[in-house]
C-alpha cells in the first residue's frame, strides 16, 4: 500500500505547485472563439440593401436550434458594431421568425436538424453558419477546428445564391473556398 | 463451448428499433462557452490564430428529454484516459460497470448484474454504436470485447437508465447506451495515438478529410493488447488477449436536404484461456443510413445494417457465429401546432449457428430469428411549460409473438433552467435461444432451456428533476421504482437427479435514486459527482421449485455507488483529471466494498502533440469487482497523441 500512496502524494504535491503558479487563463474553448467570430462576420459580408435592418434597428444574429454559446455570444455581439448599428442575438427554436436574421448560426435539434433548417431558409439573404463538430451539412460558413485553431470553409457560390457578397479578407482566412 | 458462450457475457441487445432519433433533443442551455474578455479586442485574423481547447459542445447539458439521460461527451472521454468502451462507460454515474477479466466486462443500469454460478448474465441493456445494435441475440447480452472504436472518434455517448422500450426496442429494459461517433469530416488530417503500460497497450491511427465539400471520409485502424489478470489468490489468470481492427466512415451530403452515411468495421482477435487453449473472435459490419428533410417540419430516416460476429475456442469446445440483417425506418413530423409525431418500424433477421460441445449445446443449433416492430409516439405541447409524450410499440419476436410496450412521460418546465418529469413505462426482455434451447450438463447436473419461457416484464415508475441554477452548476436526480414479473429462475424438473430447467418464477421490485451534479467553480476547473442508491427485493412465485438457488440469481448488486471527478486546465498546456469511485459490497457474492482512483495528466507539447500519463485502479495492487472475476491490477499508461 505504501507504494501507490507515495506516488499519489507526489502527484498531489506537483499539482499544488502547478496550481499556485498556474495562470488562471486557460486557452479559450473552441466554442468561445466561434462565439467571438460570429458577430465579426457582419463586417466582411455585404447584404442586399433590402435585407439590411432599417435605420435605428439593430443587426440581428440568430442561433437556430440548440444554443452552444450561452452568454458568451451576447457578450461578443455587444462588443461589435456594424456601420453604427449594434448587434443583438436572437434564439429561435425553428426557422419560424428567421426573416429578421442577417446571420444565422444553425446547430439544429433532433426535431429540426441542420439540413432541414438550411433548406427552410432557402435563398433568403441570410449568412448561414454551421459547425463541423455538429454535422456534415454545410452553411455558407462552416466552422472546423484545424491545428488546434478555429477556422472555416466558405461556400461562395451559395453566398451568391443568397445574394451575399464576401470580402476577400474573410475569404483569405478560409481553409477552403467553394467557388 | 464451455460456458464461454455465456461466461463472456454481459449487457444485451436483441430487438432495438429506431436508434438515432430516440434520445430527444438536448438543449445545451447556457452550458459552454465563457468568452474571455481578451477575445473582444482581437481582429478576425488574430481570432483564427488563437489556440483553443476543444471543449465539448455540451459541458453539462440540461436536456429537454424527460428521461434519466446522462451524456458522456468527447472531451470527457479524451480527458479520462480511458482506452476501451467499457472503461469509458465508467464515466456514466447511472451505469454499474464491473471488470471480471481483461476482456470480460459486466455493465448494467439499476442493478441485475447477473450471477455466473446460476448461469445468469446481465441481459437487460440495449447498446448501439452508430445505430447498429451491438448484441448477441443468443442470450441478449453484450460481449464487450467485440465493439471497439477509437475513443477520439466518439462524439458522445448517451446513457439512459430505465426503460426506453417504446422507441428503442424490447431489450431496452433497464437502460440504453447509444454510442455516436463524429462526422467523418470533423477532424481532417492524421491522428495517431499510442498508449502503453504494464497491463495494456493500444495503438490507433486515423486519416480523415474531405474529397470535396459534399463528401468526407475517415479510415482508422487500431491494435489493442491486454495482459493477463490474476486469479483471486495469486498467479496468472492466463487470460491475456489482443485484437486488431479497422474501419471507415463516409459522410455524403448530396443536397441540403440529404445526409448519407456509409460506415463499416472489421476486426479479429485472440483471447488466451487457462491452459493451452484460446478463443478466437472476429466480426465485420456495414451500416448505411440516409436522413432526408422532407420539409421544415418533416424528417425521414432510413437505415440498413449487416453485422457478423464469430467466437470459437480452439479444439472442439464449441463456436458460434451470428449474421444480422436489419432495416429501420423512422418518420417524424408536426401535426397542427401542438403535436410532434414519430412513427416507424423495423425488421431484422438474425441467423446463427452454434457448434456446441457434448456438455454445452443448443437444440436446434442453428436458426433464423425474425423480428419486427412498429411504433408511434406523440409529444403534445399542452402549454408552454407542460408537454406529454405517449407512445406504444408493437414488437414481434419468434418465441412469444407480439408484445405491446407503452410509455407515457410528462415534462414540466416552469423555467428555462428547471425540468421536472415523470414517467410510467412497460418493457420486456424477450426470450432468446439461451432461454429456450440450451442444453448444459456437468456430472450430476443438467440445465435445459424452456420452450414455454415467457418474456421478463418490467413496469417502471420514474420521477426526475434537472436544474441548472447557474451556468456553472447543474444537477439531476431521478427516483425510480421498478416492478418486475416473470424474471428468469432456475427450476427443478421432477424425477431423480438434479435436472434443472429455466422458468419464470421470480418477481419483485427495486427502487432507488440516481443523482449527478457538475460544478465549474473556476474557468479552468470542473468538479462532477454522481451517486446511485439501490434497494432490491425479489420473491419466488407460487410455482417455484428451486428456491434454494436464492432470489439473487438475476444479480447481486451493490446498494450504493459514488463517483467524484475533477478536471483541471493548468495553464494553457497542462491538464489534470482525477476520478474516484466507491462501490458498495456485492453481499451474496462475497465481494467487499471498494474504492478506487484513476486519472490522467497530459501535457500539450505543441498544437499537435500531447504526452500523457494515465492510470486506473491506483489505490490497490489488485482488487476483485465481480463474482468469480479476476483480481484486477493497477494500471499506469504512458501515452503519445498526435492531432491534426
Amino acid at each position: 500500500m505504501i507504494g501507490p500512496w507515495r506516488v499519489l502524494a507526489r502527484i498531489t504535491a506537483a499539482t499544488a505547485a502547478m496550481m499556485l503558479g498556474a495562470p488562471a487563463t486557460a486557452a479559450p474553448t473552441d466554442t468561445a472563439v466561434k462565439a467571438a467570430f460570429l458577430p465579426r462576420f457582419a463586417r466582411y459580408v455585404t447584404w442586399p440593401p433590402a435585407a439590411m435592418p432599417k435605420a435605428g434597428d439593430p443587426f440581428v444574429l440568430c442561433v437556430i436550434g440548440s444554443d452552444p454559446f450561452g452568454a458568451a455570444l451576447d457578450d461578443a455581439a455587444r462588443s461589435q458594431v456594424v456601420d453604427g448599428q449594434r448587434i443583438v442575438v436572437r434564439r429561435l427554436d425553428s426557422a419560424v421568425g428567421s426573416d429578421s436574421c442577417q446571420i444565422a448560426f444553425i446547430q439544429g435539434s433532433k426535431v429540426q436538424p441542420v439540413g432541414q433548417l438550411i433548406a427552410a431558409l432557402g435563398r433568403r439573404p441570410v449568412l448561414t453558419v454551421t459547425d463541423a463538430s455538429i454535422g456534415a451539412q454545410r452553411g455558407i460558413v462552416h466552422f472546423a477546428v484545424v491545428g488546434g485553431r478555429v477556422r472555416f470553409f466558405i461556400d461562395q457560390s451559395s453566398a451568391a445564391r443568397h445574394g451575399l457578397g464576401i470580402s476577400s479578407r474573410l475569404l483569405a482566412l478560409a481553409i477552403g473556398v467553394k467557388q | 463451448m464451455r460456458s464461454s458462450l455465456v461466461t463472456g457475457a454481459c449487457g444485451l441487445v436483441l430487438l432495438s428499433a429506431s436508434p438515432a432519433v430516440a434520445v430527444a433533443t438536448t438543449v445545451d442551455a447556457a452550458a459552454a462557452a465563457q468568452a474571455p474578455d481578451d477575445l473582444a479586442g482581437l481582429s478576425i485574423e488574430e481570432l483564427s490564430q488563437i489556440k483553443v481547447r476543444s471543449a465539448s459542445k455540451r459541458e453539462e447539458p440540461l436536456s429537454a428529454a424527460p428521461t434519466a439521460l446522462y451524456v458522456i461527451d468527447h472531451d470527457m472521454i479524451v480527458r479520462s484516459g480511458a482506452v476501451t468502451i467499457p472503461e469509458i462507460l465508467r464515466l456514466a454515474p447511472n451505469l454499474q460497470v464491473y471488470q471480471a477479466s481483461p476482456s470480460n466486462w459486466i455493465i448494467t443500469a439499476r442493478g441485475l448484474n447477473g450471477l455466473p454460478f446460476a448461469q445468469s448474465f446481465s441481459n437487460k441493456l440495449l447498446v448501439l454504436v452508430d445505430g447498429r445494435t451491438v448484441y448477441t441475440p443468443l442470450f441478449s447480452g453484450v460481449y464487450w470485447d467485440l465493439p471497439d472504436v477509437l475513443p477520439d472518434d466518439i462524439e458522445r455517448i448517451e446513457v439512459i437508465s430505465g426503460p426506453g422500450a417504446t422507441l428503442w426496442g424490447a431489450n431496452a429494459v433497464n437502460g440504453v447506451i447509444n454510442i455516436i461517433t463524429r462526422d467523418a469530416g470533423s477532424a481532417p488530417g492524421v491522428y495517431a495515438d499510442v498508449r502503453g503500460g504494464s497491463t495494456q497497450q493500444a495503438a490507433g491511427i486515423r486519416v480523415a478529410g474531405s474529397l470535396n465539400d459534399k463528401l468526407s471520409y475517415r479510415v482508422y485502424a487500431r491494435a489493442l493488447h491486454q495482459d493477463a489478470a490474476h486469479i483471486a489468490g495469486d498467479g496468472s489468470a492466463e487470460d491475456s488477449w489482443r485484437r486488431l481492427g479497422g474501419g471507415f466512415r463516409l459522410d455524403w451530403t448530396p443536397s441540403a436536404r440529404d445526409a448519407v452515411t456509409l460506415q463499416g468495421d472489421i476486426f479479429g482477435g485472440r483471447e488466451n484461456l487457462p491452459g493451452d487453449s484460446s478463443e478466437r473472435i472476429s466480426g465485420r459490419n456495414l451500416v448505411l443510413r440516409w436522413n432526408r428533410d422532407i420539409s421544415g417540419d418533416e424528417h425521414l430516416q432510413a437505415q440498413a445494417f449487416y453485422d457478423r460476429i464469430h467466437r470459437g475456442e480452439t479444439g472442439s469446445s464449441g463456436s458460434f457465429h451470428v449474421d444480422t440483417y436489419d432495416i429501420d425506418l423512422q418518420h417524424s413530423f408536426r401535426l397542427g401546432r401542438r403535436h410532434q409525431l414519430v412513427w416507424g418500424g423495423g425488421a431484422r433477421v438474425a441467423s446463427y449457428q452454434i457448434n456446441g460441445s457434448p456438455s454445452f449445446f443448443f437444440q436446434p443449433g442453428s436458426r433464423n430469428l425474425f423480428l419486427a416492430n412498429l411504433f408511434v409516439q406523440d409529444t403534445v405541447e399542452l402549454s408552454k411549460a407542460l408537454s406529454v409524450t405517449a407512445g406504444v410499440k408493437a414488437e414481434h419476436d419468434p418465441y412469444v409473438g407480439f408484445s405491446l410496450l407503452p410509455d407515457v412521460r410528462v415534462a414540466f418546465t416552469p423555467a428555462k433552467t428547471t425540468l421536472l418529469w415523470a414517467a410510467v413505462s412497460h418493457a420486456v426482455r424477450s426470450p432468446t435461444p439461451f432461454d429456450e434451447d440450451v442444453r448444459e450438463s456437468v456430472p450430476g447436473v443438467t440445465l435445459s432451456g424452456n420452450r414455454n419461457f415467457r418474456t421478463e416484464k418490467l413496469t417502471a415508475y420514474e420521477l426526475g428533476l434537472r436544474v441548472q441554477p447557474l451556468p456553472s452548476l447543474s444537477f439531476s436526480a431521478t427516483g425510480f421504482y421498478h416492478h418486475y414479473d416473470d424474471l428468469r429462475s432456475v427450476e427443478l424438473l421432477p424425477g431423480p437427479g438434479l435436472n434443472l430447467i429455466w422458468g419464470n418464477q421470480l418477481a419483485g421490485h427495486s427502487y432507488g435514486v440516481e443523482a449527478w451534479a457538475s460544478f465549474k467553480p473556476l474557468d479552468w476547473w470542473t468538479l462532477s459527482g454522481g451517486a446511485m442508491l439501490l434497494k432490491e427485493k425479489f420473491r419466488f412465485k407460487d410455482a417455484a421449485t428451486a428456491p434454494f438457488i436464492g432470489t439473487t440469481q438475476n444479480g447481486v448488486d451493490p446498494g450504493h455507488q459514488f463517483t467524484l471527478r475533477s478536471s483541471m486546465d493548468l495553464g494553457k498546456a497542462l491538464m489534470l483529471d482525477v476520478d474516484f469511485r466507491a462501490i458498495g459490497k456485492l453481499k451474496e457474492a462475497g465481494i467487499p466494498a471498494y474504492a478506487e482512483l484513476g486519472g490522467r495528466f497530459a501535457w500539450g507539447v505543441s498544437d499537435h502533440l500531447t504526452l500523457s500519463l494515465s492510470g486506473a485502479n491506483l489505490l490497490h495492487r489488485r482488487h476483485v469487482e465481480y463474482s468469480g472475476g479476476d483480481a484486477i491490477s493497477r494500471k499506469v499508461l504512458v501515452g503519445v497523441e498526435w492531432r491534426p
